[in-house]
């Protein structure tokens, strides 16, 4: 019999696949923050340290040897200091002063940021080797979830919640 | 007198309207945003094909250098953009015993005035050129050999723009300048002048980055050079939460003119590696550097042969091998940090006609410069507490120089790091160093300090 976080996993993998709307997922899930990348994007999952040396400026390529862009949400959006704090383990504060001092060691600059979720989602869409991260019940149809270290939103063992 | 109160008006306007948008800019520096945050942003009234088409035209402009399409795009002059950023650092030194090389009057000093100008050029292409401006050579006092003091330099001349007041004028150091090539995770070709990729404070290199308000004195001794002028590749690679991570490098190597020429045919090799470790207990980042070169001068002397022509020669007037070695350690555990370099210089003059006589101190005899291996260490610790981003650190260093008229010397030092908001740095360090010459040979061997910096980054 499956449980129900098997069933949330499930509900989720088959929405954002079929790209249904979340909106009516439980709240557990809706606060999970997803890494999104095009449908045709070769990029089937990441691990979190993948995730997080990404988003810190490393030069991460996909299974297709194209490099990997990240795209960030809005500076101080609640998803995007969320995400910071979960993944690279930083406070908004500490994230500026980390790409001050990246950009005076001369190293890369902090990757772009798209201020509506919607036109993030649209943008990742066009570039089949970029990802982004939304809430859940914001995923969009011409996205998908990837899996970070093999679970995806739902499973009891995700970490990237809102 | 109505007309001159309207222009200042349309004066201030137009100042007005040209800050304007630079002070609404977002900080650079938590995040590089380049959507425009005006434009539809595709809601759900407006049609999907606009939505696209702005994705679309967004896609293009933001993705850097991923694709064929995005890199013409942003190849393209009127999507070209120029980065321009720097740091600046204002200190107070003053000294507190009577340690003949140090200045004995407290001064104020803007020490670093440095500007970048970076650009992604697209497809994997970037480019950096760092300069320093510098008050310099205005001011300098060279030291002569015999230990008597030169005439100091002087740079003013008649301001054309001030009635022929007088100017002076300063120098600018470029500090890198390069062009790099990122085509894999693994290889990195950067070619150009580089800062030497050896241990930790030579890279971060920045006031506001590193943590005190003075460089280790082995770092300032430069066992390695600072930096080079030749091409190097780097790169990295991920396994599991470890990174791994090599550097290697061509260049001229050390040389009085080695930024723009070699004296001799020999180039120097750069080789690192290092390993970095993500796990419970924090990152650990363990590096080793390894720079093999020779240091050549030569004098350029023109003559004519016995058949009446016209010839050139360079003739060698200082030689030596080198070899530095360097291996480092660093660990960040949330808000403790614990950094390390141990840094050994290793100096061979091959041909003894080229071996520079020793510097004559009183009462010592004249005679030739040694070969020497220079060892030096240091071990800064900090923490950055909750309140107000205060940072107590705390460090002490070792160096041996086993040449010239300076003797082993160690130091510790401690002070704080504050970071009021994230682009400025205040800083207070006390250092106190001793053993730093013979005993007797000049006033005090030890050196007591302080030094109140701030540094911020634009």
């Amino acid at each position: 019999m499956a449980t129900r976080r098997e069933i949330l996993k499930w509900s989720v993998s088959a929405a954002a696949t079929a790209g249904l709307p979340l909106g009516s997922a439980s709240a557990e899930v809706q606060g999970a923050l997803a890494v999104v990348v095009a449908k045709t994007s070769p990029i089937k999952q990441l691990s979190q340290f993948e995730l997080k040396k990404l988003y810190l400026g490393s030069i991460i390529n996909d299974p297709s040897g194209e490099r990997i862009v990240a795209f960030n949400q809005a500076p101080n959006s609640p998803d995007r200091v969320a995400f910071e704090e979960r993944v690279l383990g930083l406070s908004p504060d500490e994230v500026s002063r980390y790409w001050i001092d990246r950009k005076i060691r001369g190293e890369g600059g902090a990757p772009k940021a798209v201020g509506s979720v919607e036109l993030l989602q649209r943008v990742v869409s066009k570039l089949e080797h970029s990802v982004a991260y939304v809430r859940v019940d914001q995923v969009r149809p011409e996205v998908r979830i990837v899996a970070i270290d093999g679970t995806v939103p739902g499973d009891a063992a995700y970490r990237l919640f809102a | 007198m109505k007309a001159r109160v309207l222009s200042a008006y349309i004066c201030g306007a137009g100042l007005l309207a040209l800050v304007a948008p630079a002070l609404a800019q977002p900080d650079p520096g938590a995040d590089v945003t380049t959507a425009d945050p005006t434009a539809p942003a595709g809601t759900a009234a407006a049609p999907d094909a606009n939505a696209d088409a702005e994705a679309e035209a967004m896609a293009l402009a933001l993705a850097g250098s991923s694709s064929e399409a995005t890199s013409a795009a942003v190849a393209d002059t009127e999507e070209f953009k120029l980065n321009i950023y720097g740091f600046t650092d204002f200190t107070y030194s003053a000294r507190f015993s009577d340690f003949a090389f140090a200045s004995p009057y407290p001064a104020f000093m803007v020490g670093n005035v440095n500007l970048y100008v970076g650009a992604e050029l697209g497809k994997g292409w970037r480019s950096l050129t760092e300069f320093r401006l510098l008050y310099s050579p205005h001011g300098n006092q060279p030291l002569n050999n015999d230990l008597s003091a030169g005439v100091r330099q002087d740079t003013t001349v008649a301001d054309p723009a001030d009635y022929g007041r007088p100017l002076r004028w300063g120098g600018v150091e470029i500090e890198r300048a390069w062009l790099e090539y990122s085509a894999h995770p693994l290889l990195t070709i950067q070619a150009g002048q580089w800062l030497t990729p050896y241990g930790i404070w030579n890279v971060d290199h920045g006031s506001p980055v590193i943590i005190g308000a003075r460089r280790p004195f082995v770092v300032g001794e430069a066992l390695f050079p600072e930096r080079q002028t030749g091409v190097q590749l780097y790169g990295s690679y991920l396994v599991g939460t470890t990174e791994i991570g090599y550097h290697l490098g061509l260049s001229n190597g050390r040389g009085p003119i080695d930024a723009f020429a070699d004296l001799d045919k020999n180039k120097a090799f750069t080789a690192r590696l290092s390993v970095s470790n993500e796990s419970p207990v924090g990152t650990i980042t363990l590096g080793g550097t390894l720079y093999r070169g020779r240091y050549t001068d030569r004098s350029l002397s023109y003559y004519i042969s016995n058949e009446g022509r016209l010839g050139v020669e360079y003739i060698a007037s200082s030689r030596y091998e080198e070899l530095g070695l360097g291996a480092d350690l660093r660990w960040i555990w949330n808000d403790l940090s614990v950094q390390g370099e141990l840094i050994t210089r290793e100096v061979a003059y091959q041909r003894e006609e080229l071996r520079p006589a020793a510097l004559a101190l009183p009462g010592q005899p004249a005679g030739f410069a040694p070969d020497f291996r220079s060892v030096g260490w240091y071990v800064l610790g900090a923490y950055r507490l909750p309140w107000y981003n205060v940072m107590p650190f705390f460090g002490g260093e070792s160096y041996h120089p086993n040449n010239g008229p300076l003797g082993a010397t160690a130091a510790i030092w401690g002070g704080l790091n504050v970071r009021p908001i994230p682009r400025v740095t205040l800083k207070a360090q006390v250092t106190h160093a001793w053993g730093l010459v013979d005993e007797g040979t000049v006033g005090d061997n030890y050196f007591n300090t302080i030094d109140l910096q701030a540094g911020w980054s634009f």
